[in-house]
């Protein structure tokens, strides 16, 4: 009797050890989840430098004023593009929904004194001629992705996960992205992008990330289009999540009207 | 020297004005700009009527609650004379819910690309037919213009109290056609308080839908010969609105306008009625390829049209937009094409720009016409064009 209940005692304790290793351990979608969610403030305002480096190693420089809001069911984002003379005053709005349905996307161009909306099936489309589309620059959505943990290594001295996700519809410009998020801070130090070939053929490299403000931000960036041989590096500077910005600041009369508040 | 927008003591007036105000009135500057240079060649007779050089520039200035903004330009054409303007020069106030701009400026208006429907506050400036910049072809005017913002919704109220017509091509303008020397003499309304010109527009800004809603009372900016035998400015009343959504990768928009008790020309001296008109568009915009493309449906008719009616009962014409970047934006290739349905007849406009570097751009390109002297295309077939232009930004 004692022996049976011995077996029985043993059974149920290595059940329990089981089911919490298996609860215990992170799913690919927690940590995509972890990553989407990672607390980022409500409103922050930010100097991006975007240097494009072309094949030839000849470069070219926009500057970009940045603001952002989570609004609750939406992130808001609103670009202020502020030199070269060509696309000054050009201003370029998202709404991200946090329901997953398609963001919504404007563009103001001087040219035409007015803000068109612009459809996001353009999403694969080249930002501002740069190595970043519009959908590496946006927030991307767990659920468009499936997601599994490939592994576990050190990056820039940091434990990371190894994920791979791949799409769920189709539309997308690559296959699969392979990431390295660091364990606990939810960042991603480095995105591989496949192609059909299951080459990368984009890399995207974090270079420098710190925390401002209570919040860890990425403030370089560099993407690198190993088919076109060109880069671009993201810098952002004067980064702030002390700054008032409310809900109608991201309208159309702010588009026309240029960052200045 | 010939200086047609504003004679010189005005403009000197205003600079010196400006100059005074400005401590005042602005705690930063900015001055910015574009150099262009553009010359045109024509096939059919091998000449090179179009050598024009352009000086355009931007003055602004912020306050804590107001904004400046001085526009001048010059054009030299090919006679080395100055044509000196002022396309817009304004002070904006900025109030928590409501702005207000007063002085020459443009307004744009409506959904449509390349046609004007409800886009009719400012004038146009047809010297270069409608091949001009967009931004170029719309004319500064004097007004007095409030947006009062409460959420998504946006109210605009536009007064402009002395009329300006749309300009004209010159005598010796290869835009220039026969029909035209009557239209220069007409007398321009007075300044009375009764000829200014409203306009209100009710627009709303979200997610699922951008849309707009106006109205006006304005005086025609072309004059017409409707009764009498002289050519004169006539007024009527427009009514319509434009809206702009997504429906899956495209984007639907579209636009219509009524113009109430519009005066018409008349092919002889005659009894006139004058006639409402319907102005509308649908388009697309879509992207394929990485490109950007677009496609446009105009349609005009004339209410209970009457045969000695210079204009055709019904007027149908589509517009398409091929664009396509490469080499990280720096090469752009574009196809505008406007075509005339009965009768058939096209103004195609391929084009190819290249960013030498940051703020200098080369583009060379053509302004083919197609049809025969009925189309308002095909009657400048002899005018099909190979151009190139040089613009500086600063």
């Amino acid at each position: 009797m004692k022996e049976k209940f011995t077996k029985l005692l043993t059974v149920c304790v290595l059940s329990v050890i089981g089911l919490t290793g298996l609860f215990s351990q992170t799913s690919g979608l927690e940590v995509m989840e972890n990553v989407y969610n990672r607390p980022v403030g409500e409103a922050m305002s930010a100097e991006l430098v975007m240097t494009i480096t072309n094949s030839r190693g000849a470069t070219r420089e926009r500057s970009i004023g940045q603001y952002s809001l989570d609004a609750g069911e939406s992130d808001k984002k609103i670009m202020f593009f502020t030199a070269p003379a060509d696309v000054r005053d050009t201003s370029f709005m998202t709404w991200s929904w946090d329901d997953g349905r398609d963001d919504d996307q404007w563009i103001y161009l001087p040219a035409l004194r007015r803000v068109k909306r612009i459809s996001s099936d353009s999403k694969n489309d080249s930002f501002m001629g740069s190595d970043f589309t519009y959908d590496d620059l946006g927030d991307r959505h767990p659920s468009e992705d499936s997601h599994r943990i490939i592994g576990e290594e050190t990056l820039m001295g940091e434990g990371c996960y190894v994920i791979e996700s791949i799409p769920v519809g189709k539309g997308d410009a690559f296959t699969k992205t392979v990431s390295w998020i660091v364990k606990e801070k939810w960042i991603g130090l480095k995105k591989d992008y496949y192609d059909r070939r299951d080459t990368v053929y984009k890399t995207l490299s974090i270079e420098e990330f710190e925390k401002i403000d209570g919040y860890w931000v990425v403030t370089n960036m560099l993407m690198e289009d190993n088919d076109r041989g060109s880069s671009t590096r993201i810098e952002m500077n004067d980064v702030s999540f002390n700054v008032s910005l409310e809900e109608d600041f991201f309208s159309e009369r702010q588009m026309r009207l240029g960052p200045r508040r | 020297m010939r200086i047609v927008d504003v004679t010189r003591k005005t403009l000197l007036a205003a600079v010196l004005l400006l100059l005074a105000l400005w401590p005042a009135l602005a705690n930063d500057v900015e001055l910015t700009g574009m150099l262009r240079s553009y010359s045109g060649v024509r096939l059919e007779k091998s000449d090179v009527p179009v050598t024009e050089q352009t000086v355009d520039i931007n003055l602004r200035g912020w306050g804590d609650m107001t904004q400046i903004n001085v526009n001048p330009y010059v054009y030299v054409g090919a006679d080395g004379e100055p044509d000196i303007g002022l396309r817009e020069a304004y002070i904006d106030l900025f109030l928590p819910s409501l702005d207000l701009r007063v002085g020459q400026q443009a307004v744009v208006w409506g959904e449509a690309e390349g046609v004007f429907i409800t886009d009719i506050v400012s004038p146009q400036d047809m010297r270069s037919f409608i091949l001009a910049d967009f931004r170029e072809i719309r004319m500064g005017i004097p007004a007095v213009r409030a947006d009062y913002y409460a959420g998504p919704f946006t109210f605009e109220a536009v007064w402009i109290p002395r009329f300006v017509p749309s300009r004209l091509p010159d005598s010796g303008s290869i835009w220039f056609t026969p029909e035209m020397s009557a239209l220069s003499g007409a007398e321009l309304p007075s300044d009375a308080l009764e000829n200014s010109e409203i306009f209100g527009k009710l627009s709303y800004f979200g997610s699922a839908l951008n849309a707009e809603v106006m109205a006006g009372y304005a005086w025609d900016d072309q004059p017409v010969r409707f009764s009498g035998s002289d050519f004169a400015y006539e007024r009527y009343a427009v009514a319509g609105g434009s809206f702009s959504t997504t429906l899956g990768s495209f984007v639907l928009r579209s636009e219509a306008a009524v113009y109430m008790d519009r005066a018409f020309t008349y092919e002889a001296p005659a009894p006139a009625d004058k006639h409402h008109q319907l102005h509308g568009l649908a388009g697309l915009d879509w992207s394929l390829w990485g490109g950007d493309m677009s496609a446009q449906y105009i349609g005009e008719y004339i209410v209970d049209y009457d045969e000695a009616v210079a204009a055709d009962e019904f007027g149908h014409t589509a517009t398409f937009r091929l664009r396509d970047s490469y080499l990280s934006d720096t090469l752009e290739l574009e196809l505008f094409a406007y075509l005339g349905i009965d009768p058939w007849d096209a103004l195609l406009r391929p084009s190819l720009t290249y960013s030498v570097e940051d703020g200098v751009e080369f583009e060379t390109g053509a302004e083919i016409f197609i049809g025969d002297d009925e189309g308002k295309f095909g009657r400048y077939s002899d005018n099909t064009m190979l151009y190139a232009s040089l613009r500086w930004y600063f």
